[in-house]
């Protein structure tokens, strides 16, 4: 998810084209459902949102027994701080810099979901 | 303590101390003397005196023995009286025919009758007042040393007394016992004891009477008064305080002339000593006042008669001791007296004799006297032909010496002062300069006080500015990344044909887009980095590496972009270089930028990396042949945002802030970037890293 409806849009294209089913969302209060709704097998997820932040969304998974094995791959446009040392205090599984080239993101979403 | 109060003194000093020299060692000589031979003179005169004693003792001891035999022989003179024995035999008649039993019946019945009849009875009387008991009385009368006379019969029954017997019968008695001795008879001498009626003391002598034929017939008893015994000793004395004095063996006093006998006894630890010495004689405390000392010597009195009962007694002389020993102290008077005047004339002569020594040095002394006033041709006159004229003579030659020597000194005073002088001139210009500089210093401080101050100030802008700069930055470059990514996604969609074939040309401009795009996103990236290493806020992984595998790792992947442009690629690596700390990946950022830019500027020839140590640090050098720099933009190169030859830059895509991020890396790393180009011909760029 993103609240960026381009880079939405992009990224679901892309991913579609290589096969897989790409279900987005905008909004930090549908997330939750969505995912138990669709029980997905990888999240891309933006770490800065409007209202509660990807990262928060990603430690919230994390703790819930039935989500936290879904893998969560973080987006940033920021390289301010050390981003591996942030990954791994809100337990997501990998990140990805914007702006991203079409290879990264196929290389990341190949390594979860083969 | 001032000189004019010392010099008078010392004027005599050295006589009186020869004179005090010979004074005390004549006093000491004559003190130690007088000490080693009154020490000396008390024992030969302890010893002259104890043996001259002893003898004397011995004689008065051998006239109280001859007293004694006399009185025994006496007593066996008389105990043959033929009177006296025929009384005994007359009275032996009693018993005849009569066993032991009746004999003793006889004498217990006679005691009896003895006891009830009074001293004035007819019974009494014939015991008493016959014509035995008269010769008796007479002989008392001419011997007074006699107090009693007695005669007993052969079984102890009385035959005659000078006095009256408090029982008949004698045979229970000591003196008779011994004396009678079982019927054989012996002469036999009591141990001093107090007569009852006139309580003086006496010795009690038994003889045995016997007739002709040799047969016991009696006992004769005497009673020696003491007191007449040792007279002679009374008359004993030497000087005015020596006395012979005779003690038994417990200590008491038989004799002493003026202690009654019997009544004290001698006895201190001193004088028990001397019982116990061999010697026999000794300085003692008075035994009996345990006051002053006394001399003693003794002799030991054994009368063969008390021999076999241990019974002995002890002769004494005694003396005062300040008596005894006076011509002792007159003699030390004496020898006091004669060395008092040998000091006393010692005095005079020691002075006179300590003027042979304190003359001559009084006459040195008033030579220096004037050679301190000034006189330095005195002439010294001393001929004692010893020392002290030796001494006079150098001192002589000394002054002589002296006197040039000081010529000499006067002659460079002067000259030290003309120096002086000029030099306390120079030093007072100098400090005026000096005094001037300072408050030009002080103007110069005081100055660059306010110019420190106002830098400090601007100091604090400056960081708020450049901290608001970098911030701006930071925010810019994170939102401009968005969109990009949006932009970079979409064209790479387009492009691989997602939405559907592309001709040709599309493809071109959706490349030259997707170029352009890229070098937004490099652009905006260095920008980060450089802000961020400017900021600080970059953490460097500083590890100990190694610097030629991270040139290799470089050349590895730069060697495929050369070869692309048919560029030869070299590596030369010096050998055996150390590890050192420093962080790989920005050294690798930095030969990754210099090696691509070398590439970048050159399009034949080659491109070369080199390392090699010099002193404490590694030089690594990325030589090209490629298009150079111009001389004045040499310096322009690590600035940012300065690009050289634009067309050529945006043909190659570069963002302007490599080689500044690059300096900046090397900066943090204590080492020092930069380079050396000759326009047309090639560049090289050189950084060093110090090993630590």
């Amino acid at each position: 998810m993103d609240d960026e409806p381009d880079i939405l849009r992009a990224t679901k294209v892309r991913l579609a084209s290589l096969g897989y089913e790409v279900v987005t969302a905008t909004d930090g209060k549908d997330i939750f459902s969505v995912i138990r709704k669709e029980l997905p097998d990888l999240i891309l997820l933006d770490l800065r949102l409007p209202g509660i932040s990807g990262d928060e969304i990603c430690i919230n998974l994390k703790a819930d027994e039935k989500l936290k094995d879904i893998p969560i791959v973080m987006f940033t446009a920021s390289s301010d701080f050390n981003i591996n040392n942030m990954i791994k205090k809100i337990g997501a599984e990998g990140y990805l810099i914007k702006p991203f080239s079409s290879e990264d993101l196929m290389q990341v979403t190949k390594k979860f979901l083969g | 303590m001032n000189k004019k109060n010392r010099n008078p003194q010392h004027k005599l000093g050295i006589r009186r101390k020869i004179t005090l020299t010979i004074f005390s060692s004549t006093l000491i000589t004559i003190a130690l003397g007088i000490i080693i031979s009154y020490f000396f003179a008390f024992n030969a005169l302890r010893n002259s005196l104890g043996k001259e004693y002893v003898q004397m003792s011995q004689m008065l001891s051998s006239f109280v023995k001859e007293a004694f035999d006399d009185e025994i022989e006496n007593a066996a003179v008389h105990a043959a009286r033929t009177m006296w024995l025929e009384a005994a035999a007359g009275a032996n008649t009693r018993y005849e025919g009569m066993d032991d039993e009746a004999v003793k019946k006889l004498l217990a019945e006679t005691d009896k009758r003895w006891d009830k009849n009074g001293a004035d009875s007819a019974f009494e009387k014939e015991y008493l007042a016959n014509k035995i008991s008269d010769s008796m009385q007479d002989l008392l009368k001419i011997r007074k040393n006699l107090s009693e006379l007695l005669i007993t019969d052969k079984f102890g029954g009385l035959v005659a007394a000078s006095k009256r017997p408090a029982e008949f019968s004698q045979a229970g008695t000591q003196w008779w016992k011994e004396a009678y001795d079982g019927g054989k008879g012996r002469v036999y001498a009591g141990d001093i004891e107090t007569d009852e009626l006139t309580q003086a003391l006496v010795i009690p002598l038994a003889i045995p009477m016997r007739d002709r034929a040799g047969t016991l017939t009696g006992i004769l008893k005497e009673t020696i008064s003491i007191d007449r015994l040792f007279g002679r000793l009374k008359d004993f004395r030497i000087g005015k305080t020596g006395h012979a004095v005779l003690l038994d063996r417990n200590g008491y006093i038989l004799f002493h002339h003026r202690i009654p006998p019997m009544r004290a006894r001698y006895g201190s630890p001193s004088f028990d000593d001397l019982l116990k010495s061999k010697r026999l004689y000794n300085l003692v405390i008075n035994p009996y006042t345990r006051k002053a000392k006394m001399f003693m010597a003794f002799t030991k009195i054994e009368l063969p008669i008390f021999k076999d009962r241990g019974i002995y007694w002890r002769l004494f002389i005694d003396q005062d001791a300040e008596e005894a020993f006076a011509p002792l102290n007159t003699f030390v008077f004496n020898i006091a007296m004669v060395m008092l005047v040998i000091i006393i004339i010692m005095i005079p002569i020691g002075y006179i004799l300590s003027g042979f020594y304190a003359n001559p040095i009084n006459k040195l002394r008033t030579a220096t006297e004037k050679i301190v006033q000034g006189n330095w041709d005195y002439d010294i006159k001393i001929h004692t032909n010893d020392e002290i004229e030796e001494f006079a003579n150098s001192f002589s030659a000394m002054v002589s010496t002296l006197k040039s020597k000081q010529k000499e000194l006067i002659q460079a005073k002067e000259e030290l002062e003309d120096l002086a002088h000029s030099l306390e001139k120079k030093v007072e210009a100098r400090t005026t300069d000096l005094k001037a500089a300072q408050r030009k210093t002080l103007i110069i401080l005081e100055d660059l006080l306010d110019a420190k101050n106002r830098l400090e100030m601007k100091t604090v802008e400056l960081e708020k500015a450049l901290k608001i700069k970098s911030d701006f930055i930071s925010t810019v470059s994170h939102e401009l990344r968005t969109p990009l990514a949006a932009i970079k996604e979409s064209i790479a969609i387009v492009l691989d044909g997602v939405t559907g074939a592309v001709s040709d040309s599309q493809k071109e401009f959706l490349i030259m887009a997707k170029r352009n795009v890229d070098r937004l996103a490099r652009l905006i990236n260095d920008i980060l980095d450089f802000q961020k290493m400017e900021s600080g806020k970059i953490v460097f992984n500083m590890q100990k590496n190694d610097i030629n595998e991270t040139v290799e790792e470089v050349g590895s992947t730069m060697a495929t972009v050369a070869s692309q442009k048919n560029l030869e690629f070299t590596l030369e690596l010096e050998e055996n270089l150390p590890k050192f700390t420093f962080d790989k990946d920005k050294i690798i950022q930095v030969l990754t930028n210099l090696v691509s830019n070398a590439i970048k500027f050159t399009d034949s020839g080659g491109v070369i990396i080199k390392t090699a140590s010099k002193g404490s640090a590694v030089y690594v050098y990325v030589q090209d042949t490629g298009v150079g720099i111009k001389e004045e933009d040499i310096p322009k190169l690590f600035m940012e945002f300065e690009q050289l030859g634009t067309s050529v830059e945006r043909q190659t895509g570069g963002t302007g802030l490599g080689l500044a991020i690059s300096k900046k890396i090397i900066e943090r790393h204590d080492g020092r970037i930069w380079a050396q180009s000759e326009y047309g011909k090639g560049s090289t760029f050189i950084f060093f890293l110090p090993f630590n």
